[in-house]
């Protein structure tokens, strides 16, 4: 799957969500990461790092590997603070945009060292049944099937569902219109019903006892 | 409210379809039309929200570990490293500042004339009169 195209949404990006007073908020901490400002540097890892590591382990399905691109992400953040505009975006949409950038710049370098026969990419809505009986409990089968779905949709419900990103800022992120980010939604949340259908109600059963259990995931 | 409040199923169905079936987590300028539609077809809706919230608990599960803290810490280190570090261009700087500095030093040395010796032999014994000699005896 190629990178996202860039699709201008309406013609300049905004801020979208906050208000002024989050928008203060975001320019003040930016400044104080470009003064050097110890705290700053920390309130903005802790504010941040999260959703940078969430969507990184998710677009790439590798903990390691995730932690480096979350290194290199605010790298490129420390860089580039004094670049930031708080009327465009909030600060955690800026700094998630970076590591997503990141994150396929490492999948297009993989599929480029990749050898020829290696499989394409699974079509949309096409996880293979293997991935299915994979698993041997709830959470491995669900693993298996959310990492089996095509990159885009795994990042707008890694935004959406998992980080609680608003509708807006997730196609903000992820360059798209709305309306394509809802569209990625739907078929995401399809292909992982229609994968999983056989087995719902014994995954739900599974998913209780591993809540019920406090397991940690 | 009125009849054109209500969302039409088909959206409805869109919504849960895409957002799930929390409808506190759908965009926030469709919620209300959403509410107005539980309202006047709570079985419908309550059917469509089971559906997709069924799927919602499953996607919890694969909910992704928060970084560690050792992370935390490399990556706030990072920052304040770099915040303490001099400018990438200050070495560019002071690599030109050397090189000119050499330079100019070397230019200095090529253009400086070299001692006239017959001259400062000269200036050397300009103070001593035609009959006084170097040596005390005279010779």
């Amino acid at each position: 799957m190629s990178r996202p195209v860039l699709k201008v949404i309406d013609g300049s990006p905004r801020r979208t969500g906050g208000g002024e007073e989050a928008r203060a908020a975001d320019a003040r901490l930016a400044a104080g990461v470009a003064q050097g400002e110890a705290g700053a540097i920390r309130a903005l890892t802790q504010r941040c790092l999260p959703r940078v590591h969430g969507v990184a382990a998710r677009l790439l399905g590798d903990r390691e590997e995730a932690e480096d691109v979350a290194q290199e992400t605010f790298v490129k953040v420390w860089r580039k603070i004094a670049l930031y505009d708080p009327d465009k975006a909030r600060l955690e949409t800026w700094v998630t945009r970076i590591a997503m950038n990141a994150c396929y710049d490492r999948l297009r370098k993989k599929r480029e060292t990749q050898i020829s026969e290696d499989a394409p990419e699974r079509a949309d809505g096409a996880a293979s049944a293997e991935s299915r009986l994979t698993g041997e409990d709830a959470l491995s089968r669900v693993r298996a099937a959310v990492a089996a779905l095509p990159e885009r949709q795994k990042l707008a419900l890694q935004l959406c569902h998992f980080q609680d990103h608003t509708n807006i800022e997730a196609a903000q992120i992820m360059e798209v219109s709305v309306e394509a980010l809802e569209s990625l939604l739907a078929r995401a949340r399809r292909a992982l019903k229609a994968q999983l259908a056989a087995d719902r109600d014994e995954l739900i059963a599974d998913a209780a006892g591993l809540h019920g259990s406090g397991k940690e995931i | 409210m009125s009849e054109t409040d209500t969302m039409n199923p088909d959206r409805f169905a869109e919504l849960a379809d895409a957002y799930g079936g929390d409808v506190s987590r759908w965009p926030g300028d469709e919620q209300a039309r959403a509410r107005a539609f539980m309202t006047t077809d709570p079985d419908q809706a309550q059917a469509l929200l089971d559906e997709a919230a069924a799927l919602d608990a499953l996607l919890d599960l694969d909910e992704i570990a928060p970084p560690s803290p050792a992370l935390y810490e490399t990556v706030a280190a990072s920052g304040i490293r770099r915040a303490f570090a001099p400018p990438r261009w200050a070495g560019i700087a002071a690599a030109i500042a050397l090189m000119c500095g050499a330079g100019t030093g070397w230019l200095g040395a090529q253009m400086k004339t070299q001692p006239n010796h017959d001259a400062l032999y000269a200036n050397a014994f300009s103070v001593l009169s035609e009959t006084e000699t170097l040596f005390e005896d005279g010779s």
